[in-house]
C-alpha cells in the first residue's frame, strides 16, 4: 500500500486498536528467529506510535497497535536488518498499512552477511600458521573493513562481509626466521594488481589462497613514560593500514612490522577528573627502531557554537559528534557528552561534526591549530588533540529547506525514502552518505537545517543508503541550494523494473 | 698455517669425507606429500650426549646430514604447525628408531609430518541456528575435567578447537547471556554433568566434526560489589573452570561481571604494581547461586612465604637456591611452575597455591606443613595464602632416601642398554604428581638406578616404546609395582616392554 490514504480511514483509524501478526525467519534455512527485536515505526503524519517488541521461541511475534501506516523492521546479531516488503538485502521496506478491521500476517526474512574463505600457504602449498588476514574494501585508499587469524592448518574466514568488491592481504609476520611482508591475493604488493573478490549477500566464497612474499621486517620498542602522575598504567597502540595492536604496558616491542607508516598512541589516566595524559608519534618505519615516548597531561578541549544560544551546549540542542582517525580507518561515531563546553578527548587525529539542527547549518570550523577554509563544513573537520586547546563552531541560522511530494503515475506515494546528496561535500567527509527522510501519509517530503551548496535529490524503495555511484546511476535530480531559501522539488518514484 | 700443514689439512679432510657417512632426506605433509621447507630436523648421537645439532629443510624439503663418524643415531623434525616427528617412531610421542650407520654408509628417510588433531561443530539455539560469540571450552577428560582452551563461535555459531594433541578430550559450551534469554554451561552432548559428558576422542590429522551444542536455557546471575581503590585501580577477576572473566569497574570502585552461570568462583582483585607503596591485592571464594551486588573485598599486602627445611630429627637443613617449585591453584586453567627462591621468602598473590621440592638424588620430602592432608609429601602440595598473611612452608626431608635398581633384560634373556626406566609413584594422587615422571637409562650391562625416592609404592617400566608413558598406559603394559621404605636399597630386574 503506497498510494495515500483516504483522510477518513485515518480518522477512524486513531480512534481504535489493530491487530499485526507476524513471523521472523533466517532466509537460507526458514528457521523460526527467536528473540528477534521488531519494531514498528509509523510514518509521519499516518496517526500510528512506534512500537517494539520481541518474537517469541517460535519466531512469532504479535502486536497492537494503532491502525496507521508502518515500516517494520526487525533486527538480531548477526544478521543484516531487515524490513517488510524489502525487495533485494540493501532495498527499502515497504510501508504496511494496518487497519482495525483485518488481522494481516507478515513475513520477514533475514539474510546474513558474507565470508570470505581461504587458506595463506608456503612456495609448495602447505598451509603456514598464525597469519593475519585483512580484508579491503576495494576503493582508493583502500578501508579495512575486517580481521581474522589463520589457524594452525593456515586456514582463514573472514566474516560479516557486506557485497562488494575486496581485495584480501596478509599481514606481515615472521615465521621460522623468514620475514613475509604484507602480501595481496594473488602474490602482490600492489593494490591496484590485487585480485578482486566480489562477494555477494550470504555468500560464503571459498578458495582464496594467500601466497605471503618474504621480504625484511622490522622491531619497533616503544617506552612510554607517564608524568604528570607517573606509575599510572599505561596503554601502548599501534597503528598501521593492517590494524591496531594494544597493549596494557609501560614498554613494549612491536616485531615483524614491514616498511612503512605508523601511528603510535600512548594514553594512561591521570588523577584529575579533568585531564587525560598521553603522547602521539606518527613515524616512517625503516630499520630497526625505539621510540621513547612521555606522557604530558592532556586537558579537556572546550567546545564553542557559535551562532547558538549560550545553553546550547549543555541543554541537548547541540549534539555533537566525534570520532577518531588513525591510517587503520575512523573508529566508531560517538556522541561527545559535554560538561560546562568541555570534554576529555583521547590525544590524536579526531574529526568532528554538529548533527543538523533544525533552521541552523555549520558555517566555520577552526582551533586546535586548525582553520579550514573550506567551501562546505557541514560534514566531518579534522583537528588533532594534543596539549590542550578549543575548537569553535560556528553555526548560521540561515539554513536553506527542501521540499517537495514523490509520485508513482500521478499518485503520491506514502512511506518512500528520499536521499539527498551534499555533491559539493567529499564523500569521506559526510557524517552519512546522503541524508535521509520518509514521505508522510500525503507523499511529502522535508529536508531543513541544509547548508548552501549543490546537492542531489532521489525518491525511492530501491535502496537504504545510496553512495555517490548508486545516485548518479539512478539519475537523481541535482540542483543548487542556495542559503536561506527553500526550495520546492516535487520527485517522481524511481523505481528499478 | 704453513705449506705443509695446509697440506696435511686437506688430506685429513678428503679422508674424512671418503668414510663419512650420511643421513639425507625429505620432510613432507602426511596428508599431502607436499615438501616441507624451512622444518627444523634434528640429530642425536647415541654415543654421547653432546648437543643436538639441527638444519632446516630447503625449499624442496630436503635436508642432508654430511661427513658423520660410524655411529647410531636418532633424527627427529619440527615445524610450526604440524606435531613434532621421531624418524621410525611407532606412534605419537614414541622415541625415534635408531639409525646405525657404518662408515660410508647413506641413509635415505622419508620424513612424514602429521598435523594436529581438532575439534569443530556450532552451537545453536532452540531454532537450530546458530549463535555467534558462543565460547566453546575443550577440557581434559580427567576428572575433575581441567580447561585447556577456548574459541568463540563465528556469525554461523561454528567453532573450531585446533592444535589438539592425540588423546580423550570433552567439550563444553560456555555461559551466554542475551537480552532475554541466556544459556547455561553445557557439556557434549546436551548435559551439565561433567560426568555424563563424551569423551571425543582426537587422532592426528583428524577432525572431528559435528560436535554440535543445543545449550539448555536458565538464569545467569549478576555479580557486583565494590572495592577501595585508593591503591589505584585493581583488575578485578572471577575465574572458575569455565574461564576467567574480567569485571568492568568504574572510577569509585563498583565492578560488575557478566552475568554468570551458577557455580564456585575465586575472585581476585590485583593491583598495579607502584614504585612507592608495595603491591596490593584481595582473594575470596564465591558461591553463586543467586544475584550477588554486595561483595566488598577487603585488599591487603600481597602475601609472603618462607621456606623452612628440617631433618626427621628437626634439625634445620640448608637447602640450595632452585630447589622450590611452585604453581598457582586457578579453577580455570594450571599456573605456569615457576623456580622461586628458597631463602628470605617471596611474595605471591593471594589463592591458592602448590608447593613442591625438585627431586634430587639426595633428599626427599616426607612431610610438608601447613598440609591439610596425610600421604606422601614428595608432590605438589597445597596450600591458601590469604591476602597480608605471612606463611611458613615447611619441608620435612628424609636425607636418606631409597634407591631401586635392576637389570633390564628383553624376551630372550639378553640385557638391554640404553633403555628408558619410568618410576611412577603410584600411591601419590595423579594431580599431586610432579611432571615429568622420573626415569633412568640403562648401561652398556643393561643396568639402571634411581635415588631420592621417598618410602612408598611405584611402578616401574622399561621401553623403548614411549617417550612419557601415562598412567593408563603404565597400567596397559603391565608395569611392576613395589614398595619400598626409607632408606631402602630395592632391587628389582625388569623385562622390556615392546608394543606389538
Amino acid at each position: 500500500m503506497r498510494k495515500a490514504l483516504p483522510l477518513l480511514l485515518l480518522l477512524a483509524a486513531a480512534l481504535h486498536a489493530a491487530t499485526l501478526r507476524g513471523t521472523v525467519v533466517e532466509n537460507l534455512t526458514g528457521h523460526p528467529l527467536a528473540h528477534t527485536s521488531v519494531l514498528l515505526e509509523p510514518v509521519p503524519g499516518s496517526g500510528g506510535g512506534r512500537v517494539t517488541g520481541r518474537t517469541n521461541r517460535y519466531g512469532l511475534f504479535e502486536f497492537t497497535a494503532r491502525p496507521g501506516v508502518y515500516i517494520v523492521q526487525a533486527t538480531r546479531v548477526p544478521f543484516l536488518t531487515a524490513y517488510y516488503g524489502q525487495k533485494r538485502w540493501n532495498s527499502a521496506g515497504m510501508p504496511l498499512t494496518v487497519t482495525e478491521s483485518d488481522t494481516q500476517f507478515v513475513t520477514i526474512r533475514m539474510m546474513r552477511f558474507a565470508a570470505i574463505n581461504g587458506t595463506v600457504v608456503d612456495e609448495n602449498d602447505v598451509g603456514q600458521p598464525g597469519f593475519g588476514v585483512a580484508a579491503y574494501k576495494n576503493i582508493r585508499p583502500l578501508q579495512l573493513i575486517a580481521n581474522a587469524t589463520a589457524d594452525e592448518r593456515g586456514v582463514y574466514r573472514i566474516y560479516g562481509l557486506l557485497p562488494g568488491d575486496y581485495v584480501v592481504r596478509s599481514v606481515g609476520k615472521e615465521l621460522e626466521r623468514v620475514g613475509y611482508r604484507p602480501t595481496f591475493a594473488r602474490e602482490t604488493d600492489v593494490a591496484d594488481q590485487a585480485h578482486q573478490v566480489d562477494v555477494d549477500i550470504e555468500e560464503e566464497l571459498r578458495g582464496i589462497k594467500l601466497r605471503p612474499l618474504p621480504g625484511q621486517l622490522f622491531t619497533l620498542t616503544v617506552t612510554a613514560t607517564p608524568t604528570d602522575p607517573p606509575d599510572e598504567p599505561v596503554t601502548i597502540t599501534l597503528v598501521s593500514e593492517m590494524g591496531r595492536q594494544v597493549f596494557k604496558s609501560p614498554s613494549h616491542t612491536f616485531t615483524g612490522l614491514p616498511r612503512g607508516e605508523y601511528e603510535i598512541f600512548a594514553e594512561a589516566p591521570t588523577d584529575s577528573a579533568s585531564a587525560t595524559q598521553g603522547a602521539y608519534e606518527r613515524i616512517h618505519l625503516e630499520k630497526d627502531s625505539q621510540i621513547g615516548m612521555i606522557l604530558r597531561q592532556i586537558p579537556a578541549v572546550t567546545f564553542q557554537f557559535d551562532g547558538l544560544p549560550t545553553r546550547a551546549a549543555d541543554d541537548g540542542t547541540v549534539k555533537l559528534l566525534g570520532r577518531r582517525k588513525d591510517l587503520a580507518g575512523a573508529h566508531d561515531t560517538q556522541v561527545i557528552a559535554l560538561t560546562e563546553h568541555r570534554a576529555i578527548l583521547a590525544v590524536g587525529p579526531w574529526e568532528f561534526a554538529v548533527a543538523p539542527i533544525e533552521g541552523y547549518y555549520v558555517a566555520g570550523f577552526s582551533g586546535m591549530g586548525v582553520y579550514r577554509p573550506d567551501k562546505r563544513l557541514d560534514g566531518w573537520n579534522a583537528a588533532m588533540v594534543m596539549y590542550g586547546g578549543s575548537i569553535r563552531f560556528s553555526l548560521s541560522s540561515s539554513a536553506a529547506s527542501l521540499h517537495g511530494t514523490v509520485s508513482e503515475t500521478g499518485d503520491s506515494v506514502v512511506g518512500a525514502p528520499v536521499f539527498l546528496e551534499p555533491v559539493d561535500l567529499e564523500p569521506a567527509r559526510r557524517i552519512t552518505d546522503t541524508y535521509v527522510t520518509i514521505t508522510d501519509v500525503h507523499g511529502q517530503y522535508h529536508f531543513g537545517s541544509l547548508a548552501p551548496g549543490r546537492y542531489r535529490v532521489l525518491g525511492s524503495f530501491e535502496y537504504q543508503m545510496p553512495d555517490s555511484a548508486t545516485m548518479a546511476a539512478a539519475h537523481a535530480k541535482e540542483l543548487q541550494i542556495d542559503v536561506h531559501t527553500d526550495t520546492g522539488l516535487d520527485l517522481d518514484l524511481y523505481v528499478i523494473r | 698455517m704453513n705449506q705443509f700443514m695446509q697440506r696435511a689439512f686437506l688430506t685429513t679432510l678428503a679422508a674424512a669425507t671418503l668414510h663419512a657417512a650420511a643421513i639425507r632426506g625429505t620432510v613432507v605433509e602426511n596428508q599431502t606429500g607436499y615438501p616441507l621447507a624451512r622444518a627444523t630436523v634434528m640429530i642425536e648421537t647415541m654415543q654421547n650426549s653432546s648437543d643436538p645439532k639441527s638444519v632446516r629443510t630447503n625449499l624442496s624439503g630436503i635436508f642432508e646430514f654430511a661427513g658423520l663418524p660410524a655411529g647410531t643415531y636418532r633424527i627427529s623434525a619440527a615445524k610450526a604447525g604440524f606435531a613434532p616427528v621421531a624418524y621410525g617412531q611407532k606412534r605419537w610421542f614414541s622415541p625415534g628408531m635408531p639409525i646405525a650407520l657404518a662408515a660410508d654408509d647413506t641413509a635415505d628417510l622419508t620424513i612424514r609430518m602429521p598435523r594436529y588433531g581438532g575439534i569443530s561443530g556450532a552451537v545453536f539455539d532452540e531454532n537450530d541456528v546458530g549463535l555467534p560469540e558462543h565460547e566453546v571450552g575443550v577440557y581434559t577428560s580427567t576428572r575433575p575435567p581441567r580447561l585447556l582452551a577456548h574459541a568463540p563461535t563465528d556469525d554461523r555459531g561454528v567453532y573450531r578447537l585446533g592444535s589438539l594433541r592425540p588423546g580423550k578430550y570433552r567439550i563444553r559450551s560456555l555461559a551466554k547471556s542475551y537480552d532475554d534469554e541466556s544459556y547455561l554451561p553445557t557439556f557434549y552432548r546436551d548435559s551439565p554433568l561433567a560426568d555424563e559428558a563424551h569423551a571425543i576422542e582426537v587422532k592426528l590429522d583428524e577432525e572431528v566434526e559435528h560436535m554440535d551444542f543445543h545449550p539448555a536455557t536458565g538464569r545467569l546471575f549478576t555479580v557486583s560489589g565494590r572495592i577501595n581503590t585508593r591503591q589505584g585501580s585493581p583488575v578485578v577477576t572471577l575465574s572458575s573452570d569455565t574461564g576467567i572473566s574480567m569485571a568492568t569497574i568504574d572510577g569509585n570502585g563498583n565492578f560488575t561481571f557478566k552475568p554468570m552461570a551458577p557455580g564456585q568462583y575465586e575472585l581476585l582483585a590485583v593491583y598495579t604494581p607502584d614504585r612507592a607503596r608495595s603491591r596490593w591485592a584481595a582473594f575470596q571464594t564465591i558461591t553463586v547461586d543467586r544475584d550477588i551486588s554486595d561483595l566488598y573485598p577487603n585488599p591487603s599486602s600481597l602475601p609472603t612465604v618462607q621456606f623452612a627445611f628440617v631433618d626427621t630429627a628437626g634439625r634445620p637443613v640448608t637447602m640450595p637456591e632452585g630447589s622450590v617449585m611452585v604453581r598457582r591453584k586457578d579453577p580455570a586453567a594450571e599456573g605456569n611452575v615457576e623456580v622461586v627462591k628458597t631463602s628470605g621468602g617471596i611474595t605471591l598473590l593471594p589463592g591458592r597455591w602448590e608447593v613442591a621440592l625438585k627431586p634430587a638424588a639426595t633428599q626427599c620430602a616426607v612431610g610438608f606443613e601447613p598440609a591439610d592432608f596425610a600421604g606422601r609429601a614428595d608432590g605438589w602440595n597445597e596450600i591458601l595464602l590469604s591476602p597480608g598473611a605471612r606463611t611458613i612452608a615447611r619441608f620435612v626431608l628424609s636425607l636418606t632416601p631409597a634407591t631401586i635398581g635392576g637389570t633390564v633384560k628383553n624376551a630372550n634373556g639378553d640385557a638391554v642398554a640404553g633403555v628408558p626406566v619410568f618410576v611412577e609413584p603410584y600411591d601419590l594422587d595423579p594431580r599431586k604428581r610432579i611432571e615429568p615422571m622420573r626415569w633412568a637409562s640403562t648401561d652398556a650391562a643393561g643396568h639402571y638406578q634411581i635415588g631420592g625416592l621417598a618410602a612408598g609404592v611405584y611402578r616401574l617400566l622399561a621401553s623403548f616404546d614411549y617417550q612419557m608413558p601415562e598412567s593408563a598406559q603404565m597400567e596397559a603394559a603391565n608395569a611392576k609395582t613395589i614398595r619400598v621404605e626409607d632408606g631402602a636399597r630395592a632391587t628389582l630386574d625388569l623385562e622390556e616392554f615392546v608394543i606389538h
